[in-house]
C-alpha cells in the first residue's frame, strides 16, 4: 500500500507542478470562453429584438404596388424577426454587401410590377457573396422561395381569371376585374395571420438556450482541455513503465494512478474555471436562468455533481494519450476527438438540429450521457442512469488503457 | 538544382518520420471517413426545428395533400406526421417545437376566408409552449404552401360573387386555366457579387445549398491543417531542446524550421483536398493553389507562436484557448460578417474568405508579410535579451 501511495504522490507531484502555468492559461481560457458566450447571448438577444440579417433593396419603389409590396414585406411579423430590409442605391448596397454589412440586396427592375401584370416576369435578382454560408443565408433562402412562390400563385389566379374572362368573351371587365382580384390578393397576404390560431401551451421543464449552451461549453472545455497535458501524459518510451512493472507496480495500478493524478488536474481546473466563471458572469452581465434560480448551496452541489463526468472524460482521455505516441498524434487526436463528439453531441449545434439517428447515437456517447447528465443537474432532475453509464464508461475506458499499456510493454 | 533536391529529402524524411506512427496514418485516413459519413447522415431528415403536422379529420384531403406538399419540402424545418391527442404530450414533452393542426373541413374553413364569411374559423391552429422568432420564420412556409390552393379560392370566389353572378362558374373549367396558364419560371435569380465576368444568373431553386450540419465542416478541416502546423511548431521546440538541430547553420534554421513546420500540413492539405472531392466541391488548379497558399500562411502564423511561446509545454497550454477562440471568430459556425475585426487574426478566416473570392488572396499574402516581419522581429528581440 506504501508503495502505491508512493508512486500516486509521485504522480500528484508531476502534475500539480504544472499546476500553476495550466492555471494562468485556464484563467485566460475562462475568460475566452465567458466572452465566446457572451456574444452567442448578445447575438440571440439581438435576434430576440427582431433583427438577425441585413438586406438591402435596390430599385424604383416608386409603384404603388410595388412600394406597399414592401411595407407589407418588411412590417410582416415572420420578416420582421428575421431581416432588417433597407431600402437603399445599387452601388450603396455592393459596397455595404462587400464590407459585409448587408448579407444580400434584392434588386428590383424597372417595370417589376407591371412585367407580372402583363405575365413577362422580369426577374428579381437576388445579389449575394458565394461565401456567404450561414444561418442567415439559409433563413433568407427559405424567406425568399416562401415569398417567391406566393407571388406566382397570385400570378396563376390572376391569368387563370383573365384567361377565363376572355373565353367567356367577357373581355370588358378585364381591366376591372384584375385590380379587384390583386385588392383581394393583397388583402389575403396581409390578413394571412388569421389562418390559424395559437394555442401557447407554456414553457414546461426544459432548458433554455443559455442553459444548453452553459453546460455545451463546460464539456467542450473538458474534451479540449485534454490538449494541454499532452506533455505530461503522452509517451513514446515505455522503459520506464517496464522498471515500474519490474519493481512490483502492476499496470493497473500505474494506469488508475495516473488517472488519478489527472483527475486531480482536471478537478482543480474546473474549480479555477467555476470561480472565475462566477466573476465573469457577473462581470459581463451573463444571466442563465436555470442557474439564478438556484441558492448557493444548490450551485455548490451542481459542482460536487460534475465529479463523475470529470472522472469519466479523465479516463476517456488518458486512453488516448495512451494510444499514441508522439506529440503531433497527441495533440491531432484529442482535438478530432474532441469536436468531433462535441459536435455530434450537441455542444455546438443544438442536438436537436440533427437527424434522428445522430440524435439517438448521441445519447448512448460518453459525450452525449455526459452533456445530459449536466442538463439534467442543472434542471434538478435525476440523473440515475447516466451516472451508472458514466461508470461503466470510466471502467471501460481504464479496462481498454490497462489492456493497451500491456500490449505496448510487450511490443517494446 | 542540389538545393531543391536537398529541400525534397528532408521533405521525405520528416514524412518519414511522421508516417513511422500508425496513428497519425489511421487520423489522416479518420478525417474523410469520418466527413463522409457526416455527409450521409446530413442527408436525412434534419432541421433546425421540428413541427408535427396534425390533420384533425382523417381522410380530408386537402389537408392531407397540403402535409405532403411540406413533407416533400426542401427546408431547414423537419417536419413529422401525428394526430392531434399526441400532438398536445409531443408539444409539451419539448419532442417538437410546435403542432401546425388542419381543423375538420379545411377545404370549406379556407374557402370561407375566400368568401370572407362572418363566422370564418381559422382553418389552422398552432400548438406550442410559447411564440418565438423561428416558429414565426416556420409560418411563412405554412401559408406559402396554403396560399397556393387559397389562391385558386379567392380566384374561385372572385369569379363566381363579384364578376360572373349570373353563370356558374364549372370547377374542372377553372382549374384547367390555373394549369394552362401556371407560371411556373422563377422570379427570383440569384446573382454571387464575387462570381466570375460571363457566368449566368441561376434560378434561386437551383442554386447549390449546404446541409446546414455540413456548413461547418470546410471550416473545421482548415483547422485542423493549422493544428498539424500548431503540433508541428510544439515537436519541432521539443527537438530544438534535445539539441536536434544544433548542427543547422543558424542563418538557414528559418528557412529549416518554415519547411518543417510545412511537412504535417501539406500532408493534411492533401487529405482536406480529397475530402472536399467526397463532398462533392468542385476541386480544382485555383482550390490547390489557395489550399497551398493556406498553408503557407499558416506556417508563418505557426512560426510566430513558436518563437512567442518558446518552450512546447507553453505552446501546448495555449492550444485549446487558441481553438476555442478560432471556433467563435472565425466564420466556422457563426459568420459575424466581414466588419468583425477579430476574426483577421486567425488564418481559416482568410482561406473561408478566399475560397471564392480573389481579392480575399491579395490579404492572405498581407497578412502572412505581416506576421512574418513580426516573426523576424520577435526572434531578433529573443536573441538581443
Amino acid at each position: 500500500m506504501y508503495k502505491w501511495n508512493k508512486y500516486i504522490g509521485t504522480q500528484l507531484k508531476r502534475v500539480i507542478k504544472t499546476f500553476p502555468g495550466i492555471l494562468i492559461l485556464t484563467l485566460v481560457l475562462s475568460l475566452g470562453m465567458f466572452l465566446a458566450l457572451q456574444i452567442i447571448f448578445r447575438l440571440h438577444a439581438q435576434r430576440e429584438e427582431n433583427q438577425v440579417v441585413q438586406v438591402g433593396i435596390v430599385g424604383d419603389l416608386s409603384d404603388s404596388y410595388l412600394g406597399m409590396g414592401i411595407t407589407v414585406l418588411k412590417n410582416s411579423d415572420s420578416v420582421k424577426s428575421m431581416a432588417n430590409i433597407e431600402s437603399m442605391s445599387e452601388q450603396e448596397a455592393r459596397e455595404k454587401l462587400k464590407a459585409g454589412e448587408i448579407l444580400a440586396y434584392l434588386v428590383i427592375p424597372d417595370g417589376f410590377v407591371q412585367s407580372l401584370v402583363e405575365g413577362e416576369n422580369l426577374a428579381v435578382t437576388y445579389v449575394t457573396t458565394i461565401e456567404a454560408q450561414g444561418i442567415g443565408n439559409v433563413l433568407i433562402n427559405e424567406l425568399v422561395t416562401a415569398i417567391s412562390d406566393m407571388v406566382t400563385m397570385s400570378q396563376n389566379a390572376i391569368y387563370a381569371m383573365q384567361t377565363y374572362l376572355v373565353e367567356q368573351d367577357r373581355n370588358e371587365l378585364l381591366s376591372v376585374a384584375t385590380e379587384e382580384l390583386n385588392y383581394d390578393i393583397i388583402g389575403a397576404v396581409l390578413n394571412r395571420t388569421e389562418m390559424y390560431e395559437m394555442k401557447l401551451l407554456g414553457v414546461s421543464n426544459h432548458l433554455s438556450l443559455q442553459g444548453y449552451y452553459f453546460c455545451s461549453i463546460i464539456l467542450l472545455f473538458m474534451l479540449l482541455w485534454g490538449i494541454n497535458a499532452v506533455f505530461l501524459f503522452v509517451k513514446d518510451d515505455v522503459s520506464i513503465f517496464k522498471i515500474l512493472y519490474a519493481r512490483g507496480y502492476g499496470i493497473p495500478g500505474q494506469v488508475l494512478s495516473e488517472l488519478g493524478a489527472y483527475f486531480v488536474l482536471m478537478l482543480l481546473n474546473m474549480s479555477c474555471i467555476l470561480v472565475a466563471g462566477m466573476f465573469f458572469k457577473s462581470y459581463l452581465g451573463i444571466e442563465i436562468q436555470e442557474w439564478e434560480i438556484l441558492d448557493s448551496g444548490e450551485q455548490f452541489l451542481f459542482f460536487c455533481k460534475m465529479i463523475p463526468l470529470v472522472i469519466m472524460i479523465s479516463a476517456f482521455q488518458t486512453l488516448l494519450y495512451e494510444l499514441v505516441s508522439s506529440v503531433i498524434n497527441g495533440v491531432l487526436v484529442q482535438f478530432v476527438s474532441a469536436v468531433g463528439l462535441a459536435y455530434i453531441s450537441g455542444c455546438l449545434y443544438p442536438i436537436s438540429f440533427f437527424p434522428e439517428t445522430i440524435q439517438k447515437m448521441a445519447g448512448f456517447l460518453p459525450t452525449g450521457v455526459g452533456l445530459r447528465y449536466l442538463q439534467k443537474n442543472l434542471s434538478m432532475q435525476n440523473v440515475g442512469i447516466e451516472v451508472l453509464c458514466m461508470t461503466l464508461f470510466t471502467i471501460a475506458f481504464a479496462g481498454a488503457q490497462i489492456l493497451i499499456r500491456k500490449k505496448r510493454m510487450i511490443g517494446k | 538544382m542540389n538545393k531543391l533536391r536537398k529541400i525534397f529529402l528532408w521533405q521525405y524524411m520528416l514524412n518519414k518520420r511522421l508516417f513511422h506512427k500508425k496513428s497519425f496514418i489511421v487520423l489522416l485516413v479518420l478525417i474523410p471517413v469520418m466527413v463522409f459519413g457526416m455527409k450521409l447522415v446530413a442527408k436525412q431528415d434534419s432541421g433546425i426545428m421540428t413541427i408535427m403536422l396534425c390533420a384533425e379529420q382523417e381522410g380530408d384531403e386537402l389537408a392531407e395533400q397540403i402535409i405532403e406538399e411540406l413533407l416533400e419540402q426542401d427546408s431547414v424545418i423537419r417536419y413529422t406526421v401525428g394526430d392531434v391527442e399526441t400532438a398536445y404530450s409531443a408539444v409539451q414533452a419539448r419532442e417538437v417545437d410546435c403542432a401546425w393542426v388542419f381543423r375538420e373541413d379545411f377545404r370549406q374553413k379556407l374557402d370561407a376566408f375566400a368568401t370572407e364569411d362572418a363566422d370564418r374559423q381559422a382553418p389552422v391552429y398552432i400548438i406550442a409552449q410559447e411564440d418565438n422568432v423561428a416558429l414565426m420564420m416556420a409560418r411563412t412556409n405554412l401559408y406559402g404552401v396554403m396560399y397556393s390552393h387559397y389562391a385558386y379560392y379567392l380566384c374561385e370566389n372572385f369569379l363566381q360573387n363579384d364578376v360572373m353572378q349570373e353563370e356558374p362558374v364549372s370547377e374542372e373549367e377553372l382549374r384547367a386555366y390555373f394549369e394552362k396558364t401556371a407560371v411556373e419560371e422563377s422570379i427570383f435569380f440569384v446573382e454571387y457579387i464575387d462570381q466570375k465576368a460571363g457566368e449566368a444568373e441561376i434560378p434561386f431553386e437551383s442554386q447549390e445549398k449546404d446541409s446546414l450540419l455540413m456548413i461547418p465542416m470546410k471550416g473545421l478541416l482548415v483547422v485542423f491543417i493549422l493544428l498539424c502546423g500548431l503540433a508541428s511548431a510544439m515537436y519541432y521546440l521539443q527537438d530544438e531542446e534535445k539539441g536536434i538541430f544544433a548542427w543547422i547553420p543558424a542563418e538557414s534554421k528559418w528557412l529549416f524550421s518554415y519547411g518543417y513546420l510545412t511537412v504535417a500540413m501539406l500532408d493534411a492539405a492533401v487529405v482536406v483536398l480529397f475530402t472536399l472531392c467526397l463532398l462533392q466541391k468542385q476541386v480544382g488548379i485555383r482550390d490547390v493553389f489557395v489550399i497551398l497558399l493556406y498553408v503557407g500562411v499558416c506556417a508563418v502564423f505557426c512560426n510566430l507562436l513558436r518563437v512567442l511561446c518558446g518552450k512546447a509545454q507553453n505552446l501546448g497550454r495555449w492550444l485549446p484557448l487558441l481553438i476555442i477562440v478560432m471556433l467563435v471568430a472565425c466564420p466556422i459556425f457563426l459568420d459575424f460578417g466581414k466588419g468583425f475585426v477579430g476574426q483577421y487574426f486567425f488564418p481559416p478566416t482568410y482561406y473561408l474568405r478566399a475560397w471564392k473570392n480573389d481579392g480575399m488572396l491579395l490579404y492572405m499574402c498581407l497578412y502572412s508579410l505581416v506576421l512574418g516581419v513580426g516573426t523576424v522581429g520577435l526572434s531578433k528581440l529573443r536573441e538581443g535579451l
